[in-house]
């Protein structure tokens, strides 16, 4: 099966029209809609088709997004700031690069990042205290592209994230929990933003990241579980952080995630022959540009950032030496 | 309204595991029709709520209309955080909120009935429960029953087991801290007795032998327990447990056993493999054998089990081809046994076979063959 | 009242109190039972008319009107369910009068013995409902998803039935259902090596089989019969075979080929972990019957016209005028549906001689009895209902065809609390070994019973705590401190490890030293036979339903316009059914497309400014009795879960938020 491009891009564009306006699933979607337009802009960046959504608006209602009170993003105007929202922002300017229009907000946002880790080194989404490795990649990765990234938050954080290692190598939500491959991504992604993949065992981790390939060619999340496109991107961008990519058969994985395309209406699902969503479509494209970029004619991504190489080849990389 | 605004993730919030439907265009239009009520009627409330928090207004019926709008939309985090503000000014001003905490575990349990994993649902529960306990109201016990049901119809749900280890974590700390004046021998009893039940509780959820995060949840709770039991005065009051706590080697015995019937079971379930994985290298059980060679005989006892085991699989299997997991732990076993696996003939043929039969993987058995991978785990 | 109480019934489904807090919106009313009828119709014409509020009957009233037919739908007697109802005792002895006057067409040599005087058997006929035609329901089947696509499931309450039991060398073995890893892994009798080769076996029923080239297995052994199969392909031991073939299949034969089998061992299979751990559901308050009452209140909701007590009298081919034993006569534009049990006098002559006359009989003998005891030994706690089978040469008759019962006890709504009834029924067609069979099956499970309530008693002298009590201590259950309101598993408590409520149970004593120190008290006990034309396979229903095998395709040289319906099969479940209907229904309108076919998003409109919020589908459809507490919600079934098919987005009003735990 092909990568029918076209009517991806068609979907993702869809996503924009008037009819979706009508639907209340899209009022009810409100709360990740910051986070939506990371997805889709992702996908469009990727395939190389910027124009399907509109630089300027998409910048104007970033800036609609900022929570005043909190000096973080929220997910939608008139919302409040949160971790997850604050890094899809930043996601998106950066994308851009158009970082001038933050102006002081950008120490406002620092400021942020930084006041909610807590004293063991974790970090909370916001003021109301639920903790979870994946605010620890938000937190990092956030100051690692605004280029503020400081000892002082990564000493600390480093050693909570190390916590949650568990015997099988992956990591869970907090100390104790389960491993789980989005997490493993974010823990992950955190070792490698802030320099310190040299703390865990590769092997074992990868070990257990190559067992989550079932017979289909997808990738599941956890043990004995259904595989779901979404984790082409979290298992195969940690493998690829650790070197060990090559752990999973591409040409499976690839017609897996093709086969979970809509090549009608464009959009990829979690799993053969069921609803597409902007979330499934934005990690199919990620798996299929980190396995193959040149064959589909895709940027190749960063699997680190989850941005197009093209970006993030700009950031001033954090390394532990010179700093 | 801005055009960006519209882009929507209309369908990522619920897309997981429906089926593709392709509706025709009147249905889309009849849905547009039906939704016309909904979106009103939804805008107006979430309108309502803003403006009213915006004023900081901070009534009962604020309050009620946060309840509702949550009850349609338990996704949206600004109104809960809303509703936390609400009760954190009414405490304030020294009105009493338990009766209204006490609500908010109502309100949040039938949204988990309907949306168990919602993240902010599961994090409000947390948050009230902390104020609770900070009004001397603690709920533990009874938040500890709940995950049970709520995990008896999700066995993996990933928040359920994570929350469930959060409330044993307050419980224990609710016990110590309540005994403060007494000796430790009584903080340690009710220690062993807390966990102990959960050990009994992972036990009934390994029945499931698929559900790994029992079997994580019990590698977690061993040498927990283990620890604790070392410094219990009596531990005749714990009859069942007293002969599989002695030593780590008589609880590594005891594991082995459930492990070997679970393999049994089913060789293909990579949740017993995994567990086994744990108990053959976790320092908890390879630092207490008194010399190296208990240990080895162990690891010779589990090699021979596993080869038995596989000896039946090739049998069934219709190419004659091995079991995978049964390789993987040969593999391993031997690897443990010796110190350079990567001259080991045996190993390398296993290794060989493994590239046949899970080809998925070839990479990196070949990774393995090649030696440019210590083998330590499964 | 007349001799036979004839206006005594019992209270429909409209009247009663639901036994738990759900209440469906609202439950219409019928025609002569909860709302008086017209003495006389008062319409002229309509497109069919259906003689017969059978089970069949009334989902084929309620499709076609759903579908826009004009129906009338007409009894003969003063009470819905035809050969499908759920009666009182008195209504029994007046139908028992009746089969044995040759007035209820295709039943025959019916008994009913009721011991003692109204002193020594003190009893209210309006207490029991006792279903002619009993039924149980696989949580995974297309009646279980049409009662949901339909709406109808609000209307009912359902219950989960678990216990197999598997009467054997002269006991009862709790059939331990080793139907899941979880079973596997704890039954503590089997060795490594059965376990092993049984889940290899389970995994081949449920995963392998959807493989085309693993499948052909089934077919190369099309004509094997299904314990040599296992035995042979799967190195199964006999007691699980006997398990798998008599309890969990289901099988009457012991020579039951291996598809067909292996086909009802699915439906087993399939059916656990749908709503819950168990495979089968039953109906509070009876099954048929409840069931057909539910779908004529659907079809009066869509415009059905109802009339009980009234009779076809004469129907003129020629004008299409249809008259009635109430004087009015009525147009029938299309076509005329009737039971078999309410045909005419001057069709019956056609039927017999047109219709039937090639068509094989097969003969199902069934003896109800209802006993004074409860008799929970056989059913898991929480639950009201068990089946018990015997298998082909296990009674000292060496029956040939095994004896299949259902036990329901009063928490299910059809007798007494402390009572329970036993349905028996058997396919062999030798008539008088067939009764002799069935008959030593319920002396069988009575000898049980009371040889349980003895040793009951003796134990009962020494002070004991159950491990069942000792495993519930541990997690300090208490349900009274969840609201009804506050979850969706409230009521019941599903134990913590079913293996332990097992440990409790005694019926695996032998029974052949014991005699009973008193004798098992009864209310009655009710034996009759039925006529039926389908096969007992189904295979002329299910399979290549036609002109010459089924009778609802024939069609009368002289009555083109007339179709027959069926007798129910001989099959315990609900199978075969909704095939039937849809028969009758695309004979009526030509094919089965517009079947139920019906959007009811409208009527649960979500954020209507009344405060009643819409019910969780789910709940509804199990928010009733003992099912309450055994539903996973909506999305339990998560994200990266098995996909279920449509049984959780039937009804959705708005989608649930279920992001999974990784957006970022």
């Amino acid at each position: 099966m092909a990568l029918v491009k076209e009517k991806h891009i068609q979907f993702i564009k869809s996503l924009n029209d008037d009819v979706t306006e009508q639907m209340i699933e899209y009022w009810l979607s409100e709360h990740l809609r910051l986070n939506g337009i990371y997805w889709g802009l992702t996908a469009v960046l990727l395939l190389q088709e910027p124009s399907t959504l509109d630089q300027q608006e998409v910048i104007k209602f970033v800036l609609k997004c900022w929570d005043l009170k909190q000096g973080g993003f929220a997910p939608f105007p008139r919302h409040d700031a949160h971790m997850l929202s604050t890094l899809s922002g930043i996601q998106i300017l950066a994308n851009y690069g158009a970082w001038d229009v933050l102006n002081e907000k950008k120490q406002d946002l620092v400021k942020f990042i930084k006041g909610l880790q807590l004293p063991n080194g974790s970090f909370q989404g916001d003021r109301f205290g639920e903790v979870d490795t994946r605010f620890s990649y938000n937190a990092v990765s956030s100051l690692a592209i605004l280029g503020e990234l400081t000892k002082d938050v990564t000493e600390p954080a480093l050693e909570f994230v190390l916590r949650c290692q568990n015997f099988d190598g992956g990591f869970g939500m907090v100390p104790g929990a389960e491993s789980h491959a989005a997490q493993v991504f974010t823990c992950i992604g955190f070792l490698a933003i802030t320099d310190n993949l040299h703390h865990i065992d590769v092997d074992k981790i990868g070990s257990w990241l190559s067992d989550r390939q079932v017979e289909s060619g997808g990738l599941n999340g956890r043990p004995e579980k259904l595989p779901d496109v979404c984790y082409s991107w979290w298992v195969l961008s940690s493998l690829a952080m650790i070197g060990k990519a090559h752990w999973i058969d591409f040409d499976k994985l690839e017609q897996y995630i093709l086969s979970c395309q809509d090549t009608e209406n464009g959009g990829i699902s979690d799993r053969p022959d069921n609803e597409c969503d902007v979330f499934h479509t934005c990690f199919g494209l990620t798996g299929l540009s980190l396995m193959n970029n040149e064959k589909y004619s895709m940027l190749s991504i960063d699997p680190i950032y989850c941005m197009p190489k093209e970006v993030t080849k700009k950031f001033d990389k954090w390394k532990q030496s010179t700093t | 309204m801005v055009r960006a605004l519209k882009i929507t993730i209309i369908t990522c919030l619920s897309q997981h595991g429906i089926k593709r439907q392709h509706v025709s265009d009147a249905a889309k239009s009849a849905k547009i029709q039906r939704d016309k009520k909904k979106i009103a009627h939804y805008r107006n409330l979430t309108d309502a709520c803003l403006d009213l928090r915006d004023s900081h207004t901070y009534t009962q019926d604020a309050y009620d209309k946060t309840s509702k709008l949550l009850e349609e939309n338990p996704e949206f985090n600004a109104i809960w955080n809303y509703r936390r503000d609400i009760l954190e000014s009414w405490q304030s001003n020294n009105k009493d909120i338990v009766t209204h905490l006490l609500e908010e575990l109502n309100l949040s349990m039938g949204l988990l009935k309907r949306f168990p994993k919602c993240y902010w649902i599961w994090s409000h529960r947390v948050w009230v429960l902390f104020k609770l306990e900070s009004l001397n109201k603690p709920q533990w016990s009874t938040e500890l029953m709940i995950v049970a049901k709520m995990l008896e119809y999700d066995l993996r749900n990933y928040h359920g087991w994570s929350y469930r280890r959060f409330i044993v974590d307050n419980i224990e700390k609710a016990e110590t801290s309540a005994t403060t004046t007494a000796n430790e021998d009584e903080q340690i009893l009710a220690l062993v007795k807390i966990n102990s039940k959960e050990f009994e509780y992972t036990t009934s959820k390994i029945n499931n032998i698929s559900n790994f995060s029992a079997w994580h949840n019990r590698s977690q709770l061993i040498p927990k327990i283990y620890k604790l039991f070392q410094l219990l005065k009596d531990k005749s009051l714990f009859p069942q447990l007293q002969p599989i706590f002695l030593s780590p080697y008589s609880l590594l015995q005891h594991e082995l056993d459930l492990v070997k019937t679970g393999m049994y079971v089913d060789a293909d379930d990579s949740s017993v493999w995994l567990y086994l994985s744990w108990l053959l290298t976790d320092k908890f059980f390879v630092e207490s054998f008194e010399s190296t060679q208990n240990y080895k005989d162990v690891l010779l006892q589990q090699l021979n089990i596993v080869e038995e085991l596989n000896e039946l699989e090739k049998d069934d299997h219709p190419k004659g081809w091995d079991n995978r997991w049964c390789l993987k732990a040969m593999i391993l076993i031997r690897t443990l046994l010796d110190d350079s696996p990567e001259n080991d003939d045996l190993t390398k043929n296993w290794l060989k076979r493994l590239i046949d039969i899970d080809p998925l993987r070839k990479n990196k058995y070949m990774d393995q063959l090649n030696g440019k991978l210590v083998i330590v785990s499964i | 009242m007349g001799p036979y109480g004839r206006s005594e019934r019992r209270p429909s489904m409209a009247e009663r109190r639901p036994s738990v807090s759900y209440t469906p919106p609202s439950i219409p009313h019928l025609a002569g039972l909860e709302k008086p009828q017209d003495p006389h119709l008062k319409l002229d014409h309509c497109d069919v008319l259906i003689l017969g509020t059978g089970l069949v009957e009334s989902i084929l009233a309620a499709s076609l009107s759903w579908a826009g037919v004009e129906v009338l739908h007409i009894d003969q007697n003063k009470y819905y369910g035809d050969l499908a109802s759920t009666l009182t005792v008195e209504q029994i002895k007046k139908w028992v009068m009746e089969v044995n006057q040759g007035r209820i067409n295709h039943f025959q040599e019916a008994q009913l013995y009721v011991p003692g005087g109204s002193q020594t058997n003190n009893f209210c006929s309006k207490d029991y409902g006792i279903d002619l035609t009993p039924k149980i329901m696989f949580a995974k089947s297309d009646l279980l998803a049409l009662l949901v696509k339909s709406r109808v499931y609000r209307y009912l309450e359902f219950q989960s039935l678990s216990n197999f039991h598997v009467f054997e060398n002269g006991q009862f073995n709790r059939k331990v259902s080793n139907t899941t890893k979880q079973d596997l892994f704890t039954d503590q009798r089997l060795s490594l090596t059965d376990k092993r080769y049984l889940m290899k076996f389970l995994k081949f029923a449920l995963i392998d089989i959807q493989d085309e080239e693993k499948n052909k297995l089934i077919w190369d052994n099309a004509k094997t019969p299904i314990g040599e199969f296992l035995k042979h392909q799967f190195k199964l031991a006999e007691p699980q075979i006997n398990e798998l073939v008599y309890s969990i299949a289901l099988c009457s034969k012991e020579l039951t080929k291996a598809p067909e089998a292996m086909a009802r061992i699915r439906r087993y299979l399939t059916s656990v972990d749908v709503y819950g751990p168990f495979p089968v559901m039953m109906l509070k308050f009876g099954g048929p019957g409840e069931i057909s009452q539910g779908f004529c209140r659907s079809a009066a909701v869509a415009g059905t016209t109802y009339k009980l007590d009234t009779r076809l009298i004469d129907y003129d081919q020629d004008k299409m005028i249809a008259r009635f034993s109430d004087g009015s006569s009525v147009k029938i534009k299309e076509k005329l549906i009737i039971s078999p049990t309410q045909i005419p006098p001057f069709l019956r002559a056609q039927y017999e001689n047109e219709v039937v006359k090639d068509l094989q009989e097969f003969y199902v003998t069934r003896l109800t009895a209802i006993i004074k005891r409860d008799c929970h030994q056989w059913t898991s706690d929480h639950e009201t209902s068990a089946i018990v089978v015997f298998p082909p040469h296990s009674l000292p008759t060496d029956n040939n065809e095994s004896v299949q019962v259902i036990i329901q006890n009063g928490g299910s709504g059809i007798c007494p609390v402390g009572e329970s009834i036993w349905y028996a029924q058997l396919i062999e067609q030798d008539l008088s070994r067939a009764k002799l069979d069935l008959q030593l099956a319920l002396d069988k499970m009575q000898m049980t019973i009371l040889k349980e309530e003895e040793e009951e008693e003796e134990i009962d002298e020494q002070p004991q705590q159950s491990s069942i009590d000792a495993a519930m201590d541990d997690v300090d259950y208490d349900d009274n401190l969840l609201k009804p309101t506050d979850m969706i598993m409230n009521s019941g408590v599903t134990p913590p490890s079913p293996q332990i409520v097992s440990s409790s149970f005694k019926l695996g004593d032998e029974l052949n030293s014991f005699t009973p120190k008193k004798p098992l008290d009864f209310v009655c006990k009710l034996g009759y036979v039925q006529k039926t034309y389908i096969k007992p396979n189904l295979v002329n229903v299910l399979l290549n339903a036609n002109e010459s095998n089924n009778i609802i395709y024939k069609t009368l040289a002289k009555n083109p316009n007339v179709i027959f319906s069926n007798m129910p099969s001989a099959e315990l479940s609900y199978d075969g059914v909704v095939s039937e209907t849809k028969g009758l229904f695309s004979r009526v309108t030509g094919s089965d497309e517009d079947f139920f076919d019906v959007d009811f998003e409208d009527d649960e409109e979500f954020g209507d400014d009344d405060d009643d919020t819409p019910a969780h589908p789910n709940a509804s459809i199990i928010g009733n009795g003992d099912l309450l507490s055994q539903v996973p919600p909506e999305n339990a079934i998560e994200s990266d879960d098995e996909d279920d098919d449509d049984k959780h987005h039937n009804d959705h009003h708005h989608h649930p938020f279920d992001v999974d735990q990784m957006e970022l």
